[in-house]
Formats: structure tokens, C-alpha cells, sequence
């Protein structure tokens, strides 16, 4: 497979988990914040802050509320972490790699561009984001199934299973650290026990929560979210999976390395496999996700340079001349 | 009164009528089956066919509008109708052109016999853009040149067929052509069920085995090369590769290393010996050609002309396909098959030739004056469609220039009914069959009809407005031996 290939499918996944992720951000918050009496603009912040952004968002707009808060997480183009941006970087990654893909995954992918595109278009007319919200997270759950069960397992899969699971690893950290912050000290205060449901909810997690630990408890949540081994969501499950199909790339066996990406992955999915919650309380868990998302990115950037810049390929091109082929 | 009924046709040749209300032979069974579903149904039909192909991104980018990006090519839904009869001629006369024009290409390149001949005059041929002097001597392998060509047919007033152009460097479109068969199988099953068409899905099979011909390795490394996804035919390039199951590779995933082509890949490099090259001659190698393009891959030409790799088609082909070199082409072939060309040229002017030229500048408001190196309907004069102001530039260019023109009589383009807002009205229409040159040849059964979608206009070109229509080669109905008596007998129960 061509290293271009390869660092496409990988973009492609990432782009769409983390479309997925802002959309359930947004959808939960959405509705959270009409249970709430006050602190609505607070829970707005928190959100964009979840996606790394508010250092932007205050720039341009001053304070946080909610309309230009909505506006910025779901249709903005010019946040690059916004939905639709998010979409359309994973569809113009699936673009160069589309014979690569079943064409049903190019087409859902395609699909929900456009289909988004349109609801930007509709601008506020009631329901439309919800529906929009929606759509993106169903053609998550459709592009999973297609690519699982039409896939080879070959590179492809893996680099794509990879960027997948190293993105829901990071959103679901950012949304630990972010809500944690926000409802740290608040314990007992009325709405706490439906802000940990929603956060649970945003990381798909509520109904798994429920059946494991039954009532609501923040510290039980973000164990749960950060370091339960069985729930496919957690923190650790995806690590431990994303560690898989990078070893599964080289052919490298469990508990051993073959370069960088492998050995800081390794050891971070190994740490994660072996911490318990008391221990994460202990340090604090700002603290400790705050060193969990350094070396999360350390992975990161060593999985490119591994993989992905070859090492002495021309300078990317830029969009051509248009006169290089006369088509006939 | 209905729309069929209503239909005129105006004095053109159309393909799908012999006189208003009487059908052709070949299209009455279609035509029956359209009018059941009459007007209002095939345009809800057509709506669907055109979100359809929005959705599956089968689209192409307009130069020189930015935000234009991505249109889908038009497509009207009735299809056009080939006899079958008249079809095996037209095959026969395109596979006579195309082997005629891969000995002319091998012999120029070489012991150039046709200009010692005199057949055709030498500075003509050897002053095209299209001849590439770093050809001289080669011999690609099968002494093929040209392995896949989209030659351009079309039909004037008294139903006779001629050879537009010959479009023989990197011609488009194919992938439409399929495409739109798969979509009307899925909104019209009702045509198909009366009446036996020809299937077109064999291409990507047949041209994967026209590519690997063309090496002697048992399995060779095919790759599609394309200048990238900002390209307006990226569509096509990435379609054919994921039908043919080949990699889609850009000029940065291949190098040479010691005459050999190779694949960057995540497992290390792999051979490449077979490259279907979707980038012009001038781009494809910066050391032999163009320095400042990044498109290419250095040191592609000498590895292919020193037999390291095979690229399809091969460089320097445009020189067949240069519009002044076309008015000669019915000689030429001639001159290498002894036999008379089955589908003639159209008449056409080569302004570098004096009294030629002067024909052509006293009747520009008759003809239509191409540039000979142009293609996808740049650089064109449509004569009586043009202002006075337009011809007086089109002069002044064939004066500065009359090497880069040609002019031919302006054709009266036969029509073919087609979708409008108040109904059905002619719009006229061109066929471009493709034609795969390996260890031996293929044509697409039909190929892409374009269709000028603007009322009037005789340019189909997609850039200028053009749309495409399905095009159907229609197979006599014969009562077939059943494969499996009991399964056809149960068949018959049935119903």
C-alpha cells in the first residue's frame, strides 16, 4: 500500500470519529441544557473548550453563548474542528483513496457532506441540527459496518483502526478533563447527577454505565469512561485496540516494539491496562489526564513520522497548474 | 396532445425518428416503453438519476471557476439507439483507423517511409506540437502507441457517419458511460426489459488485459498514474483504478531506480511495469520534458524508452492526433492497409496551406475553425454562431498562426430527443466509442453520446455545456437456447 494510501485512511478515520465526538458533545448539551436553570452559557464553554477550541472562539467572539457557540461547534467552516469541516476533511481524504473503499463507504461518506452542507444552508429552522447531529453519528455506527465487514484486513484496516481509536481515545479524555473541571466542587448542587449522565451519554456510555455501577457518581463515570477494560468506548479499550493494529502493521508481536510509535504506544496502552482510579485521584485527575494527553500526542506525532512522511519524496504538491492535462 | 407526438424534427437527421411520431426500428421498443411512463414520470426519474450521481460524487471541476468546483456532468435519460448492423460496420471502421494510425505513429518514429512516399508532406507532420523529437528510433512494446483511444463520430443531415476527431493522448469520459448504464439499469428497468442491449461493463476487464499485455512479465505491476484529486477527471482516474483493482498512484508515489519504475509503499518498493498514464507527454518526466513539473516522475521517459516500463498510451501519440495530420488520415490508412477508410473524414481545410487558408478566411461564417492541438472545445469558432468581432480575431489568428488551424464545414449534427422544461426537443448529439489496442482490440459496444444541451448549440463538450445520454447498441431479439431446459420450463409456468 502506498504510504499517501495509508496516511489517508488513517486521516479519513480520524476525522470522522472526531466528527462524531463534537456532534454527541453537542447533541447532549443541547439537551442538558434545557434541564438546566442558569450555567447554560458555562456548559457551553465547557464543550468548546472539550474540543480544544476557546482559545479561538473567545478571540473572535467575546464571550461564550449559545447560538454562536452552536454555530462554531456544528457548521463553522473556519473552526477546523467543527462537524462539518471534520466531514469534509474525512471526505476529501476518501476522495484520493476511493478505490481503496467500497464504494457504499465513499458514497455514505459523500452523502453526509452533502447532506450537511445543505442543513448549513438551512441556517436555524427548528429540528434540523438535531437531525443533522443525528445523521452524523448513524453514519458512524454505517461506516463502521461497512468497513468491518467489506475490508480486507490488510493496512488499509489497520491504519484505519488506528486513527479511529486513537481520536475516541483523545475525545473521550478531553471530555473527562473538561466536565471534571467544571463540575469539580459542585458535588451536591442540584443537576450534578444529570451533568455526569450527559457527559457519560456524550461518550456514548450511559446505558453500559447504568448496567456496571447503577446510580450516578462522578468518580464511578470517569473510571468507567477512562479505564474500564470491557467497554469498547473506554479510554483504555481503545488504546489497547489502536496498540493492536499498529503492531498488526509490521507484524510485530504482543508486548514487544519495532519503532518509536510501537514502543510509546505500547507502554502507554500497558500504564493505562494496569492504573486504577485511586491512583488517578491520587495525583488529580486534571493532573494526570493533562500527562495522559502529552504522551497521547507524543504517540501521535510519532505514528506520521513513522508511517506517513516518506523519506525523501518530493514536497507535496500544491493544487496544480491547471494546464497540465488538456483532457481530451 | 403528447410529447412524443409533439416531437419535431426540424429538418435534422434525428436518431431516434425517421419522421414525427415514426420510430426507428432499433429505438420503437424504447420509445414504447417511455411513452408508457410518459413525460412527468421520466423527469421525477431524472431527478432521481441526477442525485444519484451527486451522491456518488461522479462529478467533474470546470476550469477557470472557482467556486464551481465539482459539477456533475449533465445527463439526459433517454438513451440513443444503434442498430446492431450499423454498429459492426462502425466497429470495424474504428478498429481499421486505430491500426492504422499505431503503424503511422511506429513508422514515423522510425524509417518515416510515409513521408518518403510523399503520402503526406513531412514539414507538416514533423512541425506538430505533438511530435516529440525524444521519440526518434524507439519501439514501444507490440509497436503499439496507442492503447486506448476515444475517437468522436458524429452524423450530419443525410445520416452519414464521419470521424470528428481522433482523440489519441489521454481521452476521457469512459467511466460516465458506464456509470450511466449502471444508473438506468436501476431507474429504468422497464426499457431494458424491452428491448436487448449490448453490455458495457466489460471495459475495465478489457482494458486490465489490453495494460498487462503490454508487458511480458506473468504478473505485472499496473498502476494508474493521475496528476491528483484536483484534476477534472479525477473521478475517472480513481473509478477505473478501483474497478480494474490497480493502485491510483501520483507522480510522488513512483521513482526510478535503475531504469525500473518503482511504487512507494508501506512494505518497501514495488515494481511497477505497466503505468496507464492519465498526465499529458509535457508533465510526465521533468527531466525529459517540462523542468518545472511536479506531476511527473524524473527519469519516466528514459526507463520507458529503454523498455523498463510500458506506459499507455505512449508519449508522442498527439501527433496523430494533430487536426491538420486528421485531414490526411483517410490516406494513410490507405497507404498501410491497402483498403479504403470504412468511416470517412470530414472535409477539412489546413490553413497552413495557402489556397486552403484563403478558402477558409472568405467563408468563416460557414465553418467551423478548430486549433489543432485543442481539445474539450477550446480554441473553437462555430461559424454562423459567431460575431463579426469573434471572426475578425479568429483571421487574425490563423494569419499569425495557420499551422495551429484547421476549418471544416459546419455539420448539421444530427438530434436526439431529450428532456426540456416544456417537454421533448432536439438537441444534437456526438458518440465517442473507445477503442483498447493490447495483444488484440476492443470497442466499447456504443461509448458516451454527448449531448449539446443548449438549444442550437453544436458544441457537446462537458466544459461547454454539454451533457451525456446512455447509449444503447441493440441486439435483434432471438429466441435463445435455454442453458437449463428445467429451470426455463418452470420459467414459462410462471408467468
Amino acid at each position: 500500500m502506498l504510504s499517501r494510501t495509508a496516511g489517508a485512511l488513517y486521516w479519513m478515520s480520524r476525522y470522522l470519529e472526531r466528527s462524531e465526538s463534537v456532534a454527541r458533545l453537542v447533541d447532549v448539551n443541547l439537551s442538558l441544557s434545557m434541564d438546566l436553570s442558569g450555567g447554560e452559557d458555562e456548559a457551553w464553554a465547557a464543550v468548546v473548550a472539550t474540543t480544544g477550541d476557546l482559545e479561538p472562539f473567545l478571540k473572535r467572539h467575546g464571550a461564550v453563548r449559545r447560538g454562536p457557540a452552536l454555530a462554531f461547534l456544528a457548521f463553522d467552516p473556519e473552526n477546523p474542528n467543527s462537524v462539518a469541516s471534520c466531514v469534509h476533511l474525512a471526505r476529501e481524504n476518501a476522495r484520493t483513496v476511493r478505490e481503496h473503499l467500497p464504494s457504499e463507504a465513499w458514497e455514505a461518506i459523500n452523502a453526509l457532506y452533502l447532506n450537511l452542507r445543505q442543513a448549513a444552508s438551512l441556517g436555524d429552522s427548528p429540528g434540523t441540527l438535531e437531525a443533522a447531529l443525528e445523521e452524523v453519528r448513524l453514519a458512524g455506527r454505517q461506516l463502521d459496518g461497512l468497513l468491518a465487514t467489506t475490508l480486507v484486513r490488510d493496512e488499509g484496516w489497520q491504519f484505519s483502526q488506528l486513527g479511529q481509536h486513537l481520536e475516541r481515545a483523545d475525545q473521550t479524555s478531553r471530555l473527562v478533563d473538561v466536565q471534571h473541571a467544571l463540575l469539580e466542587g459542585r458535588g451536591g448542587e442540584s443537576g450534578h447527577e444529570l451533568r455526569w449522565e450527559a457527559v457519560a451519554k456524550s461518550a456514548g456510555a450511559l446505558t453500559m454505565y447504568r448496567r456496571r455501577h447503577g446510580g450516578t457518581d462522578g468518580q464511578k463515570v470517569a473510571e468507567f469512561l477512562l479505564l474500564d477494560g470491557a467497554f469498547p468506548r473506554s479510554v483504555s479499550f481503545c488504546l489497547r485496540t489502536a496498540e493492536e493494529a499498529l503492531r498488526a502493521i509490521n507484524g510485530t508481536p504482543p508486548g514487544m516494539f519495532s519503532n518509536a510509535a510501537e514502543k510509546g504506544l505500547g507502554r502507554l496502552a500497558a500504564d493505562l491496562r494496569y492504573t486504577e482510579i485511586a491512583d488517578v485521584l491520587e495525583e488529580g485527575i486534571h493532573s494526570w489526564l493533562d500527562r495522559f494527553q502529552q504522551r497521547l500526542n507524543a504517540v501521535g506525532d510519532s505514528v506520521l513520522k513513522e508511517y506517513f512522511e516518506p523519506p525523501a519524496a518530493p514536497e507535496p504538491d500544491q493544487p496544480p497548474a491547471y494546464e497540465h492535462a488538456n483532457q481530451q | 396532445m403528447n410529447a412524443f407526438n409533439a416531437y419535431h424534427l426540424d429538418g435534422f437527421h434525428d436518431e431516434l425518428f425517421l419522421a414525427p411520431g415514426k420510430p426507428r426500428p432499433a429505438a420503437e421498443a424504447l420509445l414504447r416503453a417511455a411513452q408508457a411512463l410518459g413525460i412527468d414520470e421520466l423527469k421525477r426519474r431524472q431527478g432521481l438519476v441526477e442525485a444519484a450521481l451527486l451522491r456518488k460524487g461522479i462529478t467533474f471541476n470546470v476550469y477557470g471557476h472557482a467556486d464551481a468546483q465539482e459539477k456533475i456532468f449533465p445527463f439526459d435519460v433517454l438513451p440513443r439507439v444503434i442498430d446492431l448492423k450499423e454498429w459492426e460496420r462502425l466497429e470495424a471502421g474504428l478498429k481499421q483507423r486505430i491500426t492504422a494510425l499505431n503503424l503511422f505513429l511506429q513508422d514515423i518514429y522510425n524509417e518515416r517511409a510515409i513521408l518518403k512516399d510523399k503520402i503526406l508532406p513531412a514539414d507538416l507532420v514533423l512541425s506538430s506540437k505533438g511530435f516529440l523529437t525524444q521519440c526518434q528510433g524507439l519501439s514501444p512494446q507490440r509497436k503499439l502507441w496507442c492503447h486506448i483511444a476515444g475517437t468522436d463520430l458524429v452524423r450530419d443531415k443525410n445520416g452519414v457517419v464521419y470521424v470528428l476527431e481522433d482523440n489519441l493522448r489521454c481521452p476521457s469520459g469512459v467511466s460516465y458511460a458506464l456509470e450511466n448504464r449502471q444508473l438506468m439499469k436501476r431507474m429504468f428497468p422497464e426499457f431494458f426489459a424491452a428491448a436487448s442491449v449490448a453490455p458495457i461493463d466489460d471495459y475495465p476487464r478489457q482494458l486490465l488485459a489490453a495494460l498487462q499485455s503490454l508487458s511480458a512479465a506473468r504478473r505485472p505491476g499496473v498502476v494508474l498514474l493521475t496528476p491528483g484529486a484536483y484534476n477534472s477527471a479525477y473521478y475517472e482516474h480513481s473509478f477505473l483504478a478501483q474497478q480494474m483493482g490497480i493502485e491510483l498512484a501520483e507522480g510522488g508515489d513512483l521513482y526510478v531506480e535503475n531504469g525500473r519504475v518503482k511504487l512507494r509503499t508501506t512494505r518497501g518498493p514495488q515494481p511497477v511495469e505497466v503505468i496507464y498514464r492519465r498526465i499529458d507527454d509535457d508533465f510526465l518526466d521533468p527531466l525529459a520534458f517540462r523542468p518545472e513539473s511536479k506531476l511527473g516522475v524524473p527519469g519516466l521517459f528514459k526507463a520507458w524508452a529503454s523498455g523498463g516500463v510500458a506506459l499507455a498510451n505512449a508519449p508522442g501519440t498527439g501527433v496523430a492526433d494533430d487536426k491538420a495530420v486528421y485531414a490526411y488520415v483517410p490516406q494513410i490508412i490507405k497507404y498501410y492497409l491497402s483498403e479504403e477508410a470504412i468511416i470517412p473524414n470530414v472535409e477539412t481545410f489546413i490553413c497552413w496551406e495557402a489556397p486552403q487558408r484563403d478558402h477558409v478566411l472568405k467563408n468563416l461564417h460557414k465553418m467551423v475553425v478548430k486549433a489543432v492541438n485543442e481539445s474539450g472545445g477550446y480554441g473553437m469558432l462555430v461559424g454562423p454562431h459567431s460575431t463579426e468581432e469573434e471572426r475578425e480575431t479568429f483571421a487574425a489568428r490563423i494569419q499569425a498562426h495557420p499551422r495551429n488551424y484547421i476549418a471544416q464545414p459546419t455539420l448539421a449534427l444530427s438530434r436526439m430527443p431529450t428532456l426540456v422544461d416544456g417537454g421533448l426537443e432536439g438537441r444534437h448529439v456526438d458518440l465517442r466509442p473507445y477503442i483498447l489496442s493490447g495483444e488484440s482490440q476492443w470497442v466499447t459496444p456504443g461509448g458516451l453520446t454527448r449531448v449539446a444541451l443548449k438549444k442550437g448549440s453544436l458544441v457537446v463538450n462537458s466544459s461547454q455545456g454539454g451533457g451525456s445520454k446512455d447509449t444503447w447498441v441493440v441486439l435483434p431479439t432471438q429466441p435463445q437456447k435455454p442453458a437449463n431446459p428445467e429451470l426455463a420450463q418452470l420459467a414459462a409456468t410462471e408467468g
